[in-house]
């Protein structure tokens, strides 16, 4: 691949990982401190705890009825007690303790190498379960092979699964390689994953595991018509963030929107709250053969894409570390970013190419996630088509991996059938015809591009090393991200959160942690 | 000239009064000539003569894509046609910026969100924030306002709770994402709040806008404006202001000779002496009902809002601005280079400091709701 065509300065890259590692690191140990709520329910989900009583997942039921003090010893600790003492199978006992038949701080002491015998082998079960999921999948894969790159990414949003399935396989049979399952807008907000197949959402589809199955289905089906592997999409963000990966890596999605900021700074979550989710729901994904996609063409809708290029690969830096941090090798990192420059802007699309080829030589290895216009799409589906159809150029001339499609009607509601026809027609003929443009194409050295490469660098390494300063929590609560400030304790979700004890006993966390080291 | 007849207009394709439509539409059924036929006879039912056919586009199994040309029967009178519209005098950043020194004593408090389960912000962050939209600056930027931007995921309760907490005098609601009319329960759901509610003041200007908001649908729904796509802050600001002092009876102070922002024509139309004699009006605002039975012979003779300014049509490039130095983080795009670079500095500094208060006193008292 030739990715050094900026002639970028490799030390400052260097240098600006070197930063970001930095600033990483203090949140880091908080995080190695503290556990959460959400991640006890997914410790147990990964147990095989996956039934509700009432709508209300026993996960939750078990989580919430157990006092906090108690819950610092994790929830592992007290479930596997339980285990031992009652002898029961782990789906049963969830269920009397989740319907207060049974009480897991009434249950007697047993020894505790029993205890954590009995859990560990619950844990090392459900890894066996995500291993055998990710086989499958990754077999799939190359057995039916995977479209060329820029992979073609579209979204399915009705609220009706049904619905959304017949939507999903009608794009793929027009070339879509990935579909999207937007959710519900105020599912991140909630604390628990609702449970079975729905049909009735706002702005999207609620994101369950039962609807996971019902679209992972229907894409192997038209996947194997269509003759390659389609990979399916859906959101670990929000106060689920690990809930939704555990599913999302059983019922073998291929790729989750997972941000280590993005619900702190455009949900409102607490930033412990998400710190700490974001870096078990990595560890899940990494071991799963997920590919994550960060948010950070998000900061574009609030502040101008132009003057505050240097914001979102400062962000993708920092996103980086955190990753690495869990494990996740650079092939699962995809990072975001968009294009999302005003159109009056003279000279506006040499820009936009600057900034998707200089993300390009920056993270060679990471199937980065170029995200289309929005924030200039006006109704006018007409225009709306020609910046789309620019969107495209720019992808393919600067070898993204990752092309989220763009709509003409945009800003007017959610795709219609026709709309993601229209859009995937003209991403056809664009990929297919400038194909391998990007190997033909080098940038004049002294020209407006590469300068311009080379000031976004430049403002990032300066704005890291002024976070480096501020440190990370503090940068946020300034609004040095987005635009947008967030108080250190403010935000929702951050009663879940809580200090470890001494005897903190996770494991699932030990084995998750134990495959990358 | 072309002499249309406004009384029966009809669409125009190729000569007048040809009345030639394009549309394009999907059929839940797989591309066959039986399909065509199918999407031919459709158009035909929509009103259509001659229709063609020129695209059938087969997408996937079980569904097929057409485009469709045809001539409409039907005409319009033209000369019939009365449309609610926010009938007031525009004036833009800088006329208002003097016009509210000269005539207002505080800060006008507005605050907005988008509500609901919609959680899409481009529409109140393009109103609001300092930044501002197409070049014409947001509402945070006016020194005479406290404009407060709650984004996004509240309910309507919260807005209202927020609206008397800060003592609001307007509030602006967004809807930009919704489906099967989700905007509409939630707007009618946000004036039942607030008819019940005590605390708010009876001047309290409520404000909507959306990509599927029009001013004749704010009114339908009890609010005092509606402004869809394209719509520019200062379009939002002037009728923010104009509410503002006719709902206190106040008079407009003559500009002074050296603040020649205002175009004649402008002032006479702010002096107009309708504005004040509509004051009875109001007295019953607080319903929000009194604009359906408004007298359609009002619309008349008014400014007509400034058009949104397409993008694309704009002549003028917008240039970059050349560096990107740390300094210029908060200024504002989309100005000309000098103005932006000296009013950007002092903004910025207001806007940060006002920003953290407005912060401090947002982000407390909801914390882990």
């Amino acid at each position: 691949m030739a990715y050094r065509k900026l002639n970028l300065d490799r030390d400052k890259i260097d240098q600006c990982r070197d930063i970001a590692a930095r600033i990483v690191s203090p949140v880091q140990k908080y995080i190695d401190r503290h556990s959460t709520t959400s991640i006890e329910r997914s410790v147990l989900r990964i147990f095989g705890i996956e039934d509700a009583h009432l709508e209300m997942p026993h996960a939750n039921l078990i989580v919430d009825r157990l006092d906090r003090d108690r819950l610092r010893k994790g929830i592992a600790h007290w479930f596997g007690r339980a285990l031992v003492h009652t002898k029961l199978d782990a789906k049963v006992l969830a269920k009397k303790l989740a319907t207060d038949e049974l009480r897991l701080e009434d249950i007697p002491e047993v020894p505790e190498e029993h205890a954590r015998r009995a859990a560990r082998e619950l844990a090392e079960a459900g890894l066996r379960r995500l291993d055998e999921a990710r086989r499958k999948r990754d077999g799939a894969a190359s057995n039916l092979g995977i479209g060329p790159q820029p992979w073609k990414y579209l979204i399915v949003a009705t609220g009706n699964i049904y619905d959304d399935c017949a939507q999903a396989v009608s794009a793929v049979a027009t070339g879509a390689d990935i579909i999207a399952v937007i959710r519900t807008t105020a599912q991140s907000l909630l604390d628990y994953v609702p449970d079975g197949i729905t049909t009735e959402g706002f702005g999207g589809t609620l994101a369950t595991q039962a609807n996971f199955r019902v679209m992972r289905t229907a894409l192997d089906e038209a996947g194997r018509k269509a003759g390659r592997h389609i990979r399916l999409v859906n959101y670990s963000s929000g106060l689920c963030m690990s809930e939704i990966a555990a599913m999302a890596a059983f019922e073998r999605l291929d790729v989750l929107l997972n941000d280590s900021m993005y619900g702190i700074l455009f949900r409102d979550i607490n930033m412990k709250r998400t710190f700490v989710d974001q870096y078990f729901s990595r560890l899940i994904c990494a071991r799963s053969g997920i590919i994550i996609n960060t948010g950070e063409d998000n900061y574009l809708t609030t502040t101008d894409a132009y003057r505050n290029a240097h914001h979102v690969l400062t962000s993708q830096f920092i996103n980086e570390q955190f990753a690495l941090n869990a494990n996740l090798p650079p092939e699962q990192m995809g990072l975001g970013h968009a294009f999302e420059m005003d159109p009056t802007l003279e000279d506006g699309f040499l820009y936009e190419l600057a900034q998707a080829q200089m993300i390009r030589e920056i993270f060679p290895r990471a199937p980065i996630k170029f995200m289309p216009p929005t924030k200039f799409m006006t109704g006018d589906i007409m225009f709306g088509n020609v910046l789309d159809t620019m969107f495209n150029v720019c992808g393919i001339i600067t070898e993204q991996s990752i092309q989220l499609l763009g709509i003409p009607t945009e800003a007017m509601h959610n795709p219609h059938l026709q709309d993601r026809y229209w859009a995937l027609k003209n991403a056809n003929y664009i990929f297919q015809n400038l194909r391998h443009i990007g190997d033909e194409i080098s940038f004049n050295p002294n020209g407006k591009i590469a300068r311009r490469a080379h000031t976004v660098l430049e403002n990032a390494h300066k704005y890291l090393r002024k976070i480096e300063v501020m440190g990370l929590m503090k940068s946020i609560s300034k609004g040095m991200f987005a635009e947008i400030e967030r108080a250190e304790d403010g935000g929702k979700g951050l009663e879940g959160v809580f200090q470890k004890d001494r005897a903190y006993f996770n494991p699932v966390l030990d084995l998750l942690k134990e495959r990358g080291s | 000239m072309l002499k249309v007849n406004l009384k029966k207009l009809k669409a125009y394709g190729d000569r007048l009064d040809d009345g030639i439509v394009q549309l394009s539409f999907t059929l839940p059924v797989s591309a066959s000539p039986e399909a065509k036929e199918a999407a031919r006879r459709y158009a035909e039912g929509l009103g259509l003569e001659k229709v063609s056919i020129p695209a059938m586009e087969p997408m996937g199994e079980g569904f097929a894509y057409f485009v469709a040309y045809g001539y409409a029967k039907h005409s319009i009178d033209f000369t019939k046609i009365r449309v609610p519209k926010v009938e007031i005098p525009q004036m833009d950043y800088s006329e208002l910026k003097d016009y509210m020194a000269r005539n207002i004593d505080r800060q006008i408090v507005v605050i907005g969100a988008a509500t609901g389960a919609d959680a899409h912000t481009v529409g109140i962050d393009a109103i609001m924030n300092m930044k501002g939209f197409g070049g014409d600056y947001g509402l945070e930027r006016y020194p005479l306002m406290k404009a407060i931007n709650l984004r996004s995921q509240l309910t309507n309760q919260q807005l209202i709770d927020k609206a008397a907490e800060l003592s609001a005098d307007a509030i602006l609601i967004s809807q930009v994402v919704t489906q099967r009319e989700s905007h509409i329960k939630n707007l009618k759901e946000f004036r039942d709040l607030i008819k019940k509610d005590k605390r708010l003041p009876k001047e309290l200007v409520t404000i909507i806008g959306g990509p599927r908001i029009d001013h004749a649908l704010a009114l339908k729904l009890g609010f005092d404006a509606g402004f869809g796509p394209g719509t520019k802050p200062s379009q939002v600001a002037s009728f923010i202001v104009h509410e503002y002092m006719k709902r206190r009876g106040l008079r407009e102070k003559q500009a002074t000779v050296e603040t020649q922002a205002q175009p004649a024509s402008q002032r006479t139309e702010i002096n107009a002496p309708a504005l004040h004699s509509e004051k009875p009006r109001h007295e019953h605002h607080h319903a929000g009902k009194h604009h359906g039975d408004r007298p359609r012979g009002e619309e008349r003779h008014t400014h007509k809002p400034r058009q949104a300014v397409h993008h694309a049509a704009t002549v003028t490039p917008n240039k970059p601005p050349e560096a990107l130095d740390q300094n210029t983080d908060t200024l504002p795009a989309a100005v000309p280079q000098k103005k932006r670079r000296r009013r950007g500095r002092r903004g910025g500094r207001r806007h940060r400091k006002r920003r953290e208060k407005i912060n401090a006193a947002t982000n407390t008292p909801e914390s882990g709701s």
